[in-house]
């Protein structure tokens, strides 16, 4: 459990981590499910889901007790979207690798030891894969997060390591061998690739890049649910696009002054 | 229920600055967690911190604290306070030259893609655009927010004339004032509709006998034809059909199309539009059971 000592920071950290919690997914929660999910104690849990249904965030499930997304959030979505430049420029690129690969796009941010899926693109027999724009990833274990760490300065990329590793607590090892391997991977080739980091039968192959002026670190990722992939020939087959993107990518932003 | 229907932002403001929420006792001050009459607690840093997120539009780049303020009905102090916080947490970005906030990308976390990313939406959304192409109309799909409803997707005509009559996705309509909310409150259980329309008409009490009325006519004509109209008595000028669509899991959604009343005469929204609108609400409420 976290500390409940609260500043309004760590309140407003907290109650955004319970909207966040739900993954950008209709799925409905119980408070319970909110508490395994950050971390956070049952009673501060139940009087931020309480501020949420109050405020048109999250609704009752149909014929339950059990929490959903509401509206409140979908405009607040769509206004960075629309008013996101960047996102408007990286857009097209995206499409063109997942119609050319036909696996699904993603270009993400990091944030707290999350990634942020900024965009995104499914090619045609990719639907399997269910997810999208906003969808948040853990940063320890996808392929995407790693190349995330191996693109963020020295300093900050050792401070995150050292959380991830705290966050894994029994599992640390485990995360720093898969971490070490995508690093390898990384330095030789430029990509990594992670086998069901999110999702069994799923793969990520990822590169990090550098956009704009005020130098913002992002990571590109193809992914693709199927029945056993074959990881060395799915990254042999992607990788070589999947960096043409990003220096593509890169290219069309160099002079793009805003942050995303 | 009740305290969903009710403004947060009216939750008192204190001068000092709120402790959050404590780490025992909720109840005990009302800088910690206002606890409304309902006896259901509300975190007041937490529900202005969403109210100013919620308060940037698709029509804004940077907005000023004093603009945040007067948006949010907070004190240009609180309205700062909380933009400040928001920025550490990387959900706003500052700019010193502009002296302003704007939105940052983590806020597409918060929830976006549960509904943009959803099948009912998803499959609407190819329809609709099909719709709007061929009768050069604006399409909409939108639900309930409490006491309103909210444009979730717009389609248009890329030829059509009347772009000044499109309603931009955010857009905010009250439930009883136009073919949206009648068609909406129609595919609700009766008990829920009444204790909305008992909401609205605390909220409305001036305008209630004309509100009501319409919203019955609504009603009647959703229950008789499938779909409710309004030709330029909504708005001048401006048509507007609107119909409920129910997906199972969902929340009722309502669909609808504006044009401008010269292109919609009564005999083409109940023989043409309406009956269409009708048939594309069934055939996303199947393909949505499919996907």
């Amino acid at each position: 459990m976290k500390s409940s000592i609260s500043t309004p920071l760590v309140t407003v950290e907290h109650g955004l981590q319970v909207l966040r919690a739900f993954r950008c997914e209709m799925t409905a929660l119980g408070n319970v499910d909110l508490v395994r999910r950050t971390g956070l104690s049952k009673a501060i849990v139940s009087r931020l889901t309480s501020t949420l249904l109050q405020t048109g965030f999250l609704r009752h499930a149909p014929g339950s007790r059990q929490f959903q997304l509401a509206n409140g959030p979908h405009s607040i979505g769509y206004s960075f979207l629309t008013r996101s430049e960047m996102v408007q420029a990286f857009d097209p690129f995206l499409r063109r690798l997942a119609d050319s690969l036909n696996v699904s796009v993603a270009l993400a941010v990091g944030n707290g030891l999350e990634m942020i899926y900024v965009g995104y693109r499914a090619g045609h027999h990719s639907s399997t894969l269910r997810m999208g724009l906003g969808s948040v990833l853990p940063m320890g274990t996808t392929s995407i997060g790693h190349a995330y760490l191996w693109g963020v300065p020295a300093v900050e990329q050792s401070q995150l390591i050292k959380a991830l590793r705290l966050q894994a607590g029994d599992h640390a090892a485990a995360v720093d061998d898969c971490l070490q391997s995508s690093f390898a991977s990384l330095r030789t080739s430029g990509t990594c690739g992670v086998l069901g980091g999110y999702g069994r039968g799923s793969f990520g192959i990822a590169t990090p890049l550098v956009a704009g002026r005020q130098q913002m670190v992002m990571a590109l990722s193809c992914g693709k649910a199927s029945i056993k992939p074959d990881l060395e020939k799915e990254h042999g087959r992607i990788a070589p696009e999947l960096q043409a993107a990003a220096r593509a990518i890169e290219e069309a932003l160099t002079n793009f002054d805003g942050a995303l | 229920m009740d305290s969903e229907l009710t403004c947060v932002i009216d939750a008192p403001q204190s001068n000092s600055p709120s402790v959050g929420l404590g780490g025992g006792d909720s109840a005990t001050g009302d800088k910690v967690c206002l606890v409304r009459a309902t006896g259901r607690p509300i975190v007041a840093p937490f529900a202005r911190a969403l109210a100013l997120l919620a308060s940037f539009t698709s029509k804004d780049l940077w907005c000023s604290g004093r603009e945040l303020a007067a948006r949010t009905g907070l004190p240009p102090s609180t309205a700062i306070r909380i933009s400040d916080t928001l920025v550490q947490l990387g959900y706003l970005h500052y700019s010193p030259v502009t002296r302003g906030y704007r939105l940052a990308a983590p806020v597409v976390a918060l929830g976006y893609g549960a509904i943009a990313n959803s099948n009912a939406q998803r499959v609407a959304r190819a329809q609709m655009g099909q719709l709007a192409e061929q009768q050069r109309v604006h399409v909409h799909l939108s639900s309930r927010d409490r006491l309103e409803t909210v444009i979730l997707e717009s389609c248009s005509s890329s030829k059509t004339a009347s772009s000044h009559l499109k309603l931009d996705v955010g857009t905010r309509l009250g439930l009883a004032s136009s073919p949206l909310g009648w068609a909406l409150l129609a595919a609700l259980p009766e008990v829920e509709r009444y204790y909305l329309l008992e909401h609205l008409e605390r909220r409305a009490p001036r305008d209630w006998q004309l509100l009501r009325r319409r919203t019955g006519e609504g009603l009647s004509q959703v229950q008789r034809l499938g779909f409710c109209y309004s030709l330029g008595g909504w708005r001048a000028g401006l048509a507007m059909i609107a119909l409920p669509v129910v997906v199972d899991g969902y929340a009722p959604h309502v669909l609808s199309c504006v044009g401008s009343a010269a292109q919609m005469p009564r005999a083409r929204v109940e023989l043409e539009l309406g009956p269409r609108l009708v048939a594309m609400a069934d055939k996303i409420r199947y393909e949505s059971a499919l996907a």
